[in-house]
């Protein structure tokens, strides 16, 4: 078909912003002003997919994404432009919306059915099928208030994906729902994407657009930045979110105060600990493998006998990923005499993967009778998502060799069904 | 117009599917089940009958009881006020359908109607066994009953849509709809036979007569009650103005129910 799937033309989306829903008749016909404002969820927007194309939709959160997949279903018109979708649209946009707790898993896949318009005769004949894939067993009989959620939204997926649409709208719906769940709709959508269906998907897992899409959107503050060919508009994204978080690390830095997570007597100070990328740039946002070094100052105020300097790496969530000091390496000086100096520390391959950390400076005696100064998770960094896919704490060094001993290459991209960023 | 109208006809199954689901889920979880479907009309003939006919004795306009008058007029009546109450909340109280799924929300509206007229038909069912057991009996004037149901299923549904429409823009409505329905019921003969009204001139007639629930019910009550032909001129006036009221309501509603999604 030549015509494309969807197009956006010069689609723009104003909501007015009010504290109270709905106005009163006596603030319409007194002609009373309610605080209102406008918001531009969409500013002049335009593109199109072709029919059979997978196009992603990324942006921070409240940049206007969803508004487009509501504009595309049809829930919502545009304030300005023309949006144009030719097919049946079926939209995933908050899975078991139509549902009634009150009716059993069958009532509800029939009423689901007749919300998309289809007529009862084909959800009958794909019932089956619906049932097979949600995977419910005989809870299809029993009111949908008794499933758990996770049965809930396998009914919800399987009716969505089960009634042939020609266009599927996808916001979000792997961020729910359990790893084998994800894996089933996955292979599902993989399925459409062979069937020559287009597929239209909003998600913050850059992995999950990476892997399913081959053009993307980027979509920021209503304004469309970029479009074009997936890798490279999630590489623009990424750098562009990179540099927003590293300037607010670094304000967080430069704001840091005297707080209760650090203790010590001060006989010898922690007077700098600055963590610096490979050019000795400060830099708050690492991507795993990258080289760090921490630059760590103090300031003795009288002779300390054995002291030693440590450090460590503590996961967002507490986890401690990696420790170490100056004793357990035997570099620890007899004296340090009074006086201000410092030493450097250096990774040579940050291996841990995308997430939050806080690194401690610890600055002790050798069997740790007295602590002169301890920075408890005072230093914060971030390691972001870079192009392996790779889950857990740590990357580890490894090699996949096929049974013919030969080192297997990376071909094409890797898909990743967890949405975790 | 004629696209709605059609996107309507396209959804049937939808319409089918929530009229079912709302008269079936009305008195879920109750002892009687659908049983008060039945039971409510005949709870209240019984008040009314123990009010009208033990305590004030009031006298009948023709040759059965006042209690039976007052239930064939409240029948239709209380069709009226319950889809509209029903029908005003029927965009609102629907609000993640409205938000997340895109469907003819025209059939919203329509739903509430069809599955209170549901209701009115079970409770004429009621109706039929109480003129057998007070003596008042059938006759062929009850084969026209049909018309005047549609002639009201057509002017309930207008001011359905209208009402579901306005009530997403202006939450006064459902609170003043009540108030509104009492007043209406008051100016139409329901509690009181009509003669009462016209006995006092040209111009109480005719200001009584305007209202087309008057002249609705008044042919209920002519067919069901006297035995005689309704009033067709009077009729007919009823006829024209549900089937105006009926075309505006679905076009005001069509004209805003792109903006419900932003304001429910």
């Amino acid at each position: 078909m030549a015509d494309p799937a969807v197009i956006f033309h010069d689609v723009s989306k104003t909501y007015r912003m009010r504290h109270q829903k709905g106005r009163t008749l006596k603030e319409t016909f007194l002609r009373q002003r309610v605080f209102q404002e406008t918001i531009n969820a969409l500013d002049h927007v335009s593109f199109e997919t072709p029919h059979g194309g997978t196009l992603g939709i990324i942006g921070s959160n409240g940049s206007g994404k969803s508004t487009a997949l509501k504009l595309i279903a049809g829930t919502s018109l545009p304030s300005g432009g023309r949006v144009e979708v030719n097919g049946r649209v079926s939209a995933l946009l908050e899975l078991g919306a139509g549902f009634h707790p009150d009716f059993t898993g069958r009532e509800n896949v029939f009423l689901s059915g007749a919300l998309m318009g289809l007529p009862r005769r084909l959800i009958e004949e794909r019932f089956e099928q619906i049932v097979a894939f949600a995977d419910i067993g005989d809870f299809i009989d029993s009111p949908a208030k008794t499933y758990s959620s996770g049965m809930y939204l396998r009914l919800a997926f399987a009716v969505a994906v089960n009634v042939d649409p020609e266009i599927l709208l996808i916001d979000e719906v792997f961020a729910v729902g359990d790893q084998s769940f994800q894996l089933k709709c996955m292979e599902r959508i993989d399925r459409f994407k062979s069937e020559g269906k287009t597929i239209i998907f909003v998600s913050h897992s850059l992995d999950a657009v990476r892997s399913l899409c081959e053009r993307a959107v980027w979509i920021e503050r209503g304004k469309m930045r970029i479009h074009g060919v997936t890798e490279k508009v999630i590489d623009l994204y990424m750098s562009a979110v990179n540099e927003k978080e590293e300037v607010r690390l670094t304000a967080e830095a430069d704001t840091k105060e005297e707080d209760p997570n650090r203790w010590g007597t001060r006989r010898g100070e922690i007077t700098g600990v600055e963590l610096l990328d490979e050019e000795g740039e400060p830099r708050h946002t690492y991507k795993t493998r990258d080289k760090m070094k921490i630059r760590i100052s103090y300031d003795v105020k009288e002779p300390l006998e054995e002291p030693v300097i440590g450090l460590a790496i503590v996961r967002g969530d507490g986890v401690l990923c990696f420790g170490t000091n100056t004793t357990d390496t035997g570099r620890t000086p007899d004296v340090l005499k009074r006086g201000q100096g410092g030493l450097w520390y250096e990774f040579k391959d940050l291996n841990l993967l995308p997430g939050d950390y806080y690194l401690s400076v610890s600055f002790h005696n050798l069997d740790q009778s007295e602590t002169f100064d301890y920075l408890d998770r005072q230093y914060r960094f971030k390691v972001l998502e870079g192009p392996e896919v790779e889950i857990g704490l740590v990357h580890m060094s490894h090699a996949w060799i096929n049974w013919e001993g030969r080192p297997m290459k990376r071909q094409g991209r890797g898909r990743v069904i967890s949405g975790a960023e | 117009m004629i696209s709605n109208i059609k996107q309507m006809f396209e959804y049937r199954e939808l319409l089918r599917t929530l009229v079912s689901k709302d008269t079936r889920s009305r008195y879920k979880g109750s002892v009687l089940g659908f049983a008060w479907n039945f039971a409510i009309p005949l709870l209240q003939l019984l008040v009314y009958w123990a009010l009208f006919g033990l305590i004030f004795g009031v006298s009948s306009p023709g040759n059965y009881p006042f209690s039976v008058f007052l239930f064939t007029g409240l029948l239709p009546w209380n069709f009226l006020t319950n889809a509209l109450l029903g029908g005003s909340m029927s965009v609102i109280g629907n609000a993640n359908l409205v938000k997340k799924i895109y469907f003819p929300l025209q059939v919203l509206p329509l739903t509430t109607v069809l599955s209170q007229f549901i209701s009115l038909l079970l409770g004429e069912l009621v109706l039929a066994i109480v003129l057998v057991l007070f003596g008042v009996g059938f006759s062929w004037y009850l084969l026209l009953l049909p018309l005047v149901f549609a002639i009201q299923l057509v002017f309930t549904a207008g001011l359905a849509w209208f009402f579901g429409c306005a009530n997403v823009f202006f939450r006064d409505i459902e609170h003043i709809l009540g108030i509104i329905m009492m007043a209406w019921m008051y100016l139409t003969p329901v509690l009181y036979p009509i003669t009462r009204v016209t006995a006092h001139g040209r111009i109480a007639s005719l200001g009584i007569h305007l209202n087309p629930m008057t002249d609705i019910i008044t042919a209920f009550q002519n067919l069901t009650l006297d035995h005689k032909m309704p009033d067709w001129a009077w009729l007919g006036y009823a006829a024209v103005a549900s089937v105006a009221a009926c075309v505006i309501g679905f076009s005001i509603f069509n004209h805003f129910k792109f903006r419900f999604e932003e304001e429910v």
